[in-house]
Formats: structure tokens, C-alpha cells, sequence
């Protein structure tokens, strides 16, 4: 990646779900969606992602993880198990692990830097919604279980 | 005043609350409110009743440990707490609220980040109408 990157940085309330977002475009703003699926509706869920962005997640007591699924079952929305927040929303798709991130849960990003719309994917296929996420959602993704260094 | 229902995403916990049709909402930008995307409708206790679920909701404390952060343990939803400023009171997040009653929500900021300025003597005097 180019010397452009931004280092995001974004938790949990309480920190046990942690994790930093490599966006590779440091000069623009960041384009973000409120999700108006009935999940994200009642967590106000607005995220950010890009095709050639990168997060690694930290997740320090496994136990209080939840991964949360519905619908079409294809997403997972980590959900810290000791705060309720939901930082982060993965999808395995063809064996590799694509990611959205929560913009309420960085930090130090003011919210005249994000640049908002609403998304409505009601009535997608579970086969265009899957495209979906692989052309837009982050495609390099880590996730370590336990204590930070 | 007419009674709206509501409750977590999963359907386990629920709870009817008597409000407006037109409902006035607390926008907060304290640390937990954006993070859990938290809409207040601040309401004295006596208008909540939770019909189903309080076995299944979590705790989350922090800072003065007034307010009791209730979420669902299963589906991770804050449906409604009790908050700092109306220890004797529920706020219950407007986005929760079933379709069909609601009129209208009338949101007004609250400058939770300054939480103390706004509560100088460590809670609101009234509920919001």
C-alpha cells in the first residue's frame, strides 16, 4: 500500500473488541452507509468499507464474543458480549473472509470527515448480495483471539 | 398518550411503553449512546413495563456506574436502560419501536459529552414532554 493509508482505529465500548482499518485513501472522505436492515436499524449501524482495505480484528476474551447471524445467515455481526456494541460485521464468501466496519465504534474520526447515504439491499439475491460484498467489503481480513501484546 | 410496543432484534426481549404518538427523542453523543446507536424516549418507570426477557438481558456499567446499560445477551440489542440523568426512569430506544404507532419522533441533540454541564446537580429535574 501506498504512503497515503490511513491507520483507523475502532473498539468496542469497553474494549474487548478491537481493531485497526487500514483505508488506503487518506486524502478523501470517508463514504459511509446507515444500513436499514432490522438489525442495523435498532444499532444504528452506519459502516465503511474498501475493496482494497485491510482490518485486523482483536478480540481479547473470546468468551464474550458473540457472532451473531440471520436472515441469510451470511454475515456475522461480532457483538462484544460485555458491552452490546457491534464493531464489526464479517462475511465468508468462496472460503475468504470479507469485513465492514462500524464507523460509531472509531476513534478519533470526526464526523465531518464521512460522507453519508442510507442503504436499502431488501429484495437482493443471496447470490447478488454475496457479489455485493466481494466488489465493496474490505477483502483482507484478520481475526486473533486473545490477550493484546 | 398511547402504548407502543417494542423490543430487541431476536424477539426475545419485549416491552410496551406509553408516550406520544409524536415522540420526543434524546439524540446523545456520549460514548455509549454512538456506539450502540441509542435514540432516547425517556419515560418515569411507571409507563415501561418489560413483558418478556429480563432473564436474558445483560449489565454494562462504566464511568459513575449510574446508568445500567441493559442489552439483549443473545442478539446484543439495547432495547432500553436506565440512564444516568432519570436513575428512576427507562429510556427506550426509539428505533426499537414497532411499526404502526409511531407519528412522528421529535429528536433533539443532547450534548452527552459534556454530560456533567447539562446535569450540574447529577440528574434531570423533569422528563422530557
Amino acid at each position: 500500500m501506498s504512503e497515503t493509508v490511513r491507520r483507523i482505529q475502532g473498539k468496542c465500548h469497553c474494549g474487548n473488541i478491537r481493531f485497526t482499518f487500514l483505508w488506503p485513501d487518506s486524502g478523501a472522505k470517508i463514504p459511509v452507509r446507515a444500513c436499514s436492515c432490522t438489525f442495523c436499524i435498532k444499532h444504528g449501524g452506519v459502516y465503511t468499507s474498501h475493496p482494497k482495505g485491510q482490518v485486523d480484528i482483536q478480540v481479547e476474551n473470546e468468551s464474550l464474543l458473540t457472532r451473531y447471524r440471520f436472515g441469510t445467515g451470511t454475515a456475522e455481526f461480532f457483538i462484544c458480549s460485555s458491552c452490546g456494541v457491534v464493531p464489526i460485521v464479517t462475511s465468508t464468501i468462496d472460503g475468504d473472509e470479507y469485513a465492514v466496519v462500524n464507523v460509531n465504534s472509531f476513534e478519533g474520526v470526526k464526523r465531518s470527515e464521512l460522507d453519508q447515504s442510507i442503504s436499502d439491499f431488501d429484495g437482493e439475491t443471496t447470490e447478488s448480495r454475496l457479489a455485493r460484498r466481494k466488489r465493496n467489503w474490505i477483502p483482507n481480513v484478520s481475526v486473533k483471539l486473545g490477550p493484546y501484546n | 398518550m398511547i402504548k407502543h410496543t417494542g423490543g430487541c432484534h431476536c424477539g426475545r426481549v419485549r416491552f410496551e411503553v406509553l408516550a406520544p404518538e409524536d415522540i420526543p427523542a434524546s439524540e446523545c453523543n456520549c460514548s455509549i449512546c454512538t456506539k450502540s446507536g441509542h435514540v432516547g424516549l425517556i419515560v418515569p418507570k411507571e409507563r415501561f413495563t418489560l413483558l418478556q426477557g429480563e432473564g436474558l438481558l445483560s449489565t454494562y456499567t462504566f464511568n459513575t456506574g449510574v446508568a445500567k446499560h441493559l442489552f439483549c445477551s443473545h442478539c446484543g440489542i439495547k432495547s432500553f436502560y436506565i440512564p444516568r440523568s432519570h436513575p428512576d426512569g427507562v429510556s427506550v430506544n426509539v428505533s426499537c419501536l414497532d411499526a404502526g404507532t409511531v407519528k412522528s419522533v421529535r429528536a433533539k441533540p443532547f450534548n452527552g459529552q459534556e454530560w456533567e454541564k447539562q446535569h450540574p446537580s447529577g440528574r434531570a429535574e423533569s422528563y422530557p414532554e
